[in-house]
């Protein structure tokens, strides 16, 4: 089980608390002793930068009665800030940690470190455990925070309709940048592209420059939908705004390297695009620079960011990585099953499109066929989620089929990355007579 | 337990940001991140326009507004629904509106080809073609009682204030320099706020746009377990901040006129959405309006309502008040930290049955008398009788509906908040005094006034319309300042033909860095180019350059940047050469500093010449006399032309002669001899005293005696007129 904690792991190493915080790890968080979640979560914080300072003051003072819980819960947030603007999900586990603390430091838990533990919970992919959490804080509180949590952890489980409801509880109560975001996303994963950048723009208008970071992610997701509906310009506008906002924003790089990758400046593109993963080296940022590298004519460079996806991509994104190795043809089997184990924690669209594309890759065609329709059963526009539908439909000697899904992939073929646009080209060839 | 696509899952929980840690102007857990239609203050007071009477109401948004911030710049938003409310009778004692104003923006952009976003080139007139996007909006008035609409009228929001791109909000129209200060005649407001004033429908006034942030408190002391601090360590937590605020003036016969109570109240939507689209026709996205902002009297959400029910706050209307928040006023928590963290346990402040604080805050409508004629206003200078204190520093006003307080002749009610709240009213040190005192009974019984230290705005408040203070310069500003309000001023420099002026500044306090900036302007008021070498060691930078120069060096400029260490001195000195210039010189900072100006001539001496606070006029020795001659140097911190009159008097009291100096300019300075003063003057020798008097602004001087022999010269200090 270690081995697929890296990032975790040395964090513990960090701390100086590497077998306490093994036998976190390793076990269930509910088996954690509370007192070794206040130590672990209290141990001094390292680092340089200005979130740092703030984490080592709420620290300091979280450790001090009267108000440790107060104090503890300011640090618990800090850590999911430090995890964002770091992309170490070793923090998520210290802000889970901190809402355990609050409980100990009590007579039992509040809604305080409810709402932090199932924000961590779901950052950790631990839908279900988070999904106790936030039904407990609906049905308890039922603040507009409770219900984006509940919403956030049914999607997941791809409970779209129960997400939903909890958003509209959400929206309703409280519409501001993380409620329109949130609706946004339900009407992108509805097919409803204009809808889903209509409610970016208002969420991007109600955000804060105290919070740069939820604007520039908000940014950067409208601009993936103005780039996919073809209004390149205003997506290059957004993405300008968000790097304005929050510099070296690891998301609003790979996007600009995507859309440069798009225009045929893959030169360019590796700029952004290196700097996108060195910040935050996911196979999603890897792979799309290792294309990147391989079209501005650097395929050895490219090779050494496929081998780094190839050692690290079943621990860190596993999801990603089985889509990338079933479209690289390698190692199918490793690709279906990390794809199995995803659904059997997430069952949402993406993650049916990943089944289905290992299938494929396994030569399952009809098992293929069957999570394709799961994937495309909400009516999402993506362009990979077509193309797959339409080459496992081919691959079914389901011509007519096969045409239509292509067709849609073609029309929004700037979406794709190269090797997939050549696939497409590769299977819309055969339908051309 | 697995890792994940980081990317799509963190992008949506990242979103679910932490509860948010209360302080003023960041009031409640769910608005705190919602700056657009996050209120800041509501005011509400009666004001006069020629023969008219007005309720004059203000809503502010955006706290924390950093000037001169680009790209993006601050700006309503199109999505929220701004709405001012007045409750009138029964209405009032209920909590309810009785009419609603309504603002609602549009934003558009000339050029959207371009990243310049807000500004194209220097604003001459608001928008035209320099500006790059425009808002615009419009007035509805609904009347809650029979539901009828009525389109008041549209208009459009000035620029912000960035600098450059807007001279005209800054002193001397230039924008290098601070902001202006407020005026006391709509002919002296800056040029884009005078084109931004719209008269609507039925005889209303108003404005919307970016505007300095009128609260000033110390807030962080406040939310830093009441630890406040002494007069030499004021930190105005708000200074250097602007908000968006929207004016209206609301014509009394509107209301029904002036004999009444008003009740006013200012809240914030955004529209819900279907997160669904509907299915077989067009996705329909929008959904009704959803209050999630709401204020009425200052400080009761940040300050009595406790952290759990503040977003509740938000969310319901003064209707519910009794019923929801009406034991938080009755049974302040505030009372009791008063008196065990200020008092050590042992303090005056009754903390049950507070039935004084809940008379004024529920429901939480701001009360105006509309009976008392107008307020008493800040400003430059503040209306006669007005006290940043109200009713604490004997500013009150006469109400013909209402017996007023106990013991004081009948009808005496406060002059400014708690009853309206006005421009200028310190309502955190009105609010602490009144939990210390006890105002239930006959006789009152009145502790204080206590308060934060903080005793006035880091810029004065215009006394018409918009009333609130011009938006602070996003090139020139400066934050928790308490000297942007009183700079230090020398009212005299010279340089040239071997005169040498040496400024230095000293920092004493022992815990903090001063930053600042020092400026020479000419006798026009107009910024003057100066070569200065700077000490040794410290630093200066020219406003005019983006880095750094080496000290010990040349550099002519009109401005310095500078900072000074902890009990730091910096000298900067005027390098002497060329033609003679005289002029005066301000030095601006974020924490006090101490300041001489040497000022040398060549064969005659050194006198030192002291800053001089803003005076409306002076008194000085005077004397022509065995070849010694008195001079003066006066110098206008105002913003307008003013009008100098200078009289000579002798040693018995009698006016020997007059002068008159019209539309002396605004920052102007002039250095002039008595005898040059007064060519008429027919005695061969005299001695007396001179005076000065300011009309339009205030003034600051020094004086000097000269004789024809080294050593024959001293400054000679100047003392305010009574």
């Amino acid at each position: 089980m270690i081995d697929r904690y890296p990032i975790l792991v040395f964090r513990c190493v960090a701390l100086g608390l590497t077998i306490l915080w093994l036998s976190g790890c390793s076990q269930s968080n509910s088996d954690a002793q509370e007192s070794e979640s206040c130590e672990i979560a209290l141990a001094p914080h390292a680092g340089q930068g200005r979130l740092d300072g703030q984490i080592r003051q709420a620290q300091e003072k979280a450790s001090q009665a009267p108000h440790s819980r107060e104090h503890l819960e300011r640090l618990g947030w800090l850590y999911v800030s430090k995890a964002r603007q770091s992309y170490d999900p070793g923090f998520f586990k210290l802000a889970e940690l901190s809402a355990l603390c609050i409980d100990a430091k009590g007579s039992g838990t509040t809604p305080a470190s409810l709402l932090l533990r199932g924000h961590a919970l779901h950052n950790l992919h631990r839908f279900q455990e988070a999904e106790k959490l936030a039904r407990t804080l609906t049905s308890q509180r039922g603040l507009a925070y409770d219900f984006g949590l509940l919403g956030d952890v049914l999607m997941e489980q791809g409970r779209l309709r129960e997400a939903g409801e909890a958003y509209q509880r959400m929206v309703d109560m409280k519409p501001d940048l993380r409620a329109y975001s949130r609706a946004a996303h339900i009407r992108w994963l509805k097919g409803d592209l204009e809808g889903a950048i209509a409610l970016l723009r208002m969420s991007t208008q109600a955000g804060s420059a105290r919070d740069p970071e939820s604007v520039a992610w908000a940014l950067t997701r409208l601009a993936t939908h103005e780039f996919q509906v073809g209004a390149t310009e205003d997506a290059q506008h957004a993405l300008a705004r968000a790097l304005s906002l929050q510099a070296d924003y690891a998301p609003a790089l790979l996007l600009r390297g995507r859309l440069l990758l798009a225009s045929g400046q893959a030169a360019q593109a590796v700029e952004d695009l290196t700097l996108a993963a060195d910040l935050n080296p996911l196979p999603e940022y890897r792979w799309v620079l290792s294309e990147a590298l391989r079209e501005a004519g650097r395929p050895e460079d490219a090779g050494a960011v496929e081998a780094a996806i190839q050692s690290k991509g079943a621990s860190e994104d596993p999801r990603t990585f089985s889509v990338f190795l079933a479209t690289q043809g390698k190692d199918p089997q490793t690709a279906l099953k990390l794809a199995q184990e995803e659904l059997a924690a997430r069952q949402d669209v993406f993650t049916f499109d990943a089944l289905a594309w290992a299938l494929r890759a396994a030569g399952r065609l009809e098992d293929a066929r069957s999570a394709i329709q799961s994937a495309l059963a909400e009516g999402t526009r993506d362009a990979r989620l077509f193309l797959h539908a339409g080459a496992i439909a081919s691959d079914q000697g389901n011509r007519q089929e096969a045409r239509d899904w292509l067709g849609q992939a073609e029309a929004i073929r700037h979406m794709l990355l190269p090797s997939e646009k050549r696939l497409l080209e590769s299977l819309s060839t055969e339908f051309t007579d | 337990m697995r890792f994940m696509r980081r990317g799509l899952v963190s992008a949506l929980m990242g979103l679910l940001v932490s509860p948010v840690w209360a302080s003023s102007h960041m009031d409640a857990p769910l608005i705190t991140l919602d700056d657009a239609a996050n209120t800041t203050d509501v005011y509400a007071f009666v004001a006069r326009r020629g023969n008219d009477q007005f309720l004059s109401t203000a809503l502010a948004v955006y706290p924390f507004e950093e000037p001169g911030i680009g790209p993006n710049k601050y700006n309503f938003d199109d999505n929220v629904l701004y709405e001012i409310h007045v409750g009138l009778g029964e209405d009032v004692l209920e909590g309810r509106a009785t009419y609603s104003y309504q603002f609602r923006f549009q934003t558009a952009f000339k050029n959207r080809q371009t990243i310049l976003q807000s500004f194209l080139g220097v604003i001459q007139d608001v928008d035209d073609a320099g500006q790059n996007l425009t808002q615009t909006y419009t007035v509805t008035r609904i009347d809650r009682r029979t539901g009828g609409e009525t389109q008041l009228g549209s208009c459009v929001v000035p620029p912000n204030n960035q600098g450059i791109a807007t001279p005209f909000y800054n002193q001397a129209d230039n924008g290098e320099n601070p902001a202006k200060q407020g005026v006391s005649s709509s002919l002296d407001l800056d040029r884009y706020t005078a084109q931004s004033i719209c008269e609507l429908n039925d005889g209303h006034l108003v404005f919307a746009g970016q505007r300095d942030d009128g609260f000033y408190a110390d807030i962080q002391a406040v939310f830093d377990l009441l630890q406040l601090r002494g007069p030499d360590d004021r930190f105005d937590s708000q200074g250097g901040f602007n908000v968006h605020t929207i004016a209206l003036n609301i014509p009394l016969d509107e209301l029904g006129g002036p004999q009444q109570v008003a009740g006013v109240y200012a809240t914030t939507s955004r529209r819900s959405v279907n997160v669904f689209p509907q299915d077989g026709g067009p996705p329909e996205l929008m959904g009704p309006f959803v209050q999630v902002g709401r204020q009425g009297n200052p400080l009761f959400c940040e300050a009595l309502i406790a952290i759990e029910d503040k977003d509740l706050y938000n969310r319901t209307t003064p209707e519910r008040d009794q019923e929801l928040f009406s034991q938080y006023a009755l049974n302040p928590e505030l009372a009791g930290l008063i008196n065990a963290i200020v008092f050590g346990g042992n303090g005056p402040a009754i903390e049950t049955n507070r039935t004084d604080l809940a008379a004024i805050f529920i429901p939480d409508m701001i009360k105006v008398d509309l009976s008392t004629g107008p307020a008493r206003l800040a400003g430059p200078p503040d209306d006669e009788g007005f006290s940043r204190l109200g009713v604490f520093g004997g500013d009150v006003l006469v109400s013909e509906i209402q017996p007023g307080f106990p013991g004081f002749p009948a009808g005496t009610i406060p002059g400014g908040w708690p009853n309206g709240r006005r421009f200028g009213d310190d309502v955190l040190d009105i609010a602490i005094t009144a939990v210390i005192s006890d105002l239930r009974n006959d006789p009152l019984v009145i502790n204080g006034p206590a308060g934060d230290s903080v005793d006035a705005n880091d810029i004065s408040y215009n006394k018409v319309f918009p009333y609130a203070a011009t938006p602070l310069n996003g090139r020139s500003h400066l934050h928790n300042g308490v000297n942007v309000l009183d700079p230090v001023n020398f009212a005299h420099f010279g340089n040239g033909g071997g005169f040498v002026s040496d400024i230095v500044l000293t920092n004493p306090s022992t815990t903090t860095e001063a930053a600042g900036r020092v400026q020479f302007r000419d006798q026009d008021g107009l910024p003057l180019q100066v070569g200065v070498v700077a000490t040794p060691g410290i630093v200066p930078r020219r406003q005019s350059d983006s880095g750094q120069v080496p000290a010990s060096s040349l550099n002519v400029a009109s401005s310095f940047d500078f900072v000074l260490p902890r009990g730091g001195t910096l000298t900067l000195s005027t390098d002497g050469v060329g033609d003679v210039i005289a002029g005066s010189v301000a030095v601006i900072s974020d924490s006090p500093v101490g300041g001489v100006l040497r000022f040398s001539i060549p064969g005659i001496g050194i006198a030192g010449v002291q800053p001089s606070q803003p005076l409306e006029g002076f008194v000085i020795p005077a004397r022509r006399q065995d070849g010694i001659n008195t001079g003066v140097a006066i110098n206008s911190t105002a913003n307008a032309p003013i009008t100098l009159r200078l009289r000579l008097i002798d040693e018995v009291g009698q006016v020997v002669a007059q002068s008159t100096i019209e539309s002396f300019p605004a920052g102007g300075q002039i250095a002039r001899f008595i005898d040059e003063l007064f060519p008429d003057l027919e005695a061969a020798s005299f001695r007396g005293s001179m005076t000065v008097a300011a009309e339009g602004g205030l003034i600051a001087a020094t004086a000097l005696e000269l004789g024809g022999q080294p050593g024959q010269f001293t400054t000679l200090p100047v003392t305010p007129l009574q």
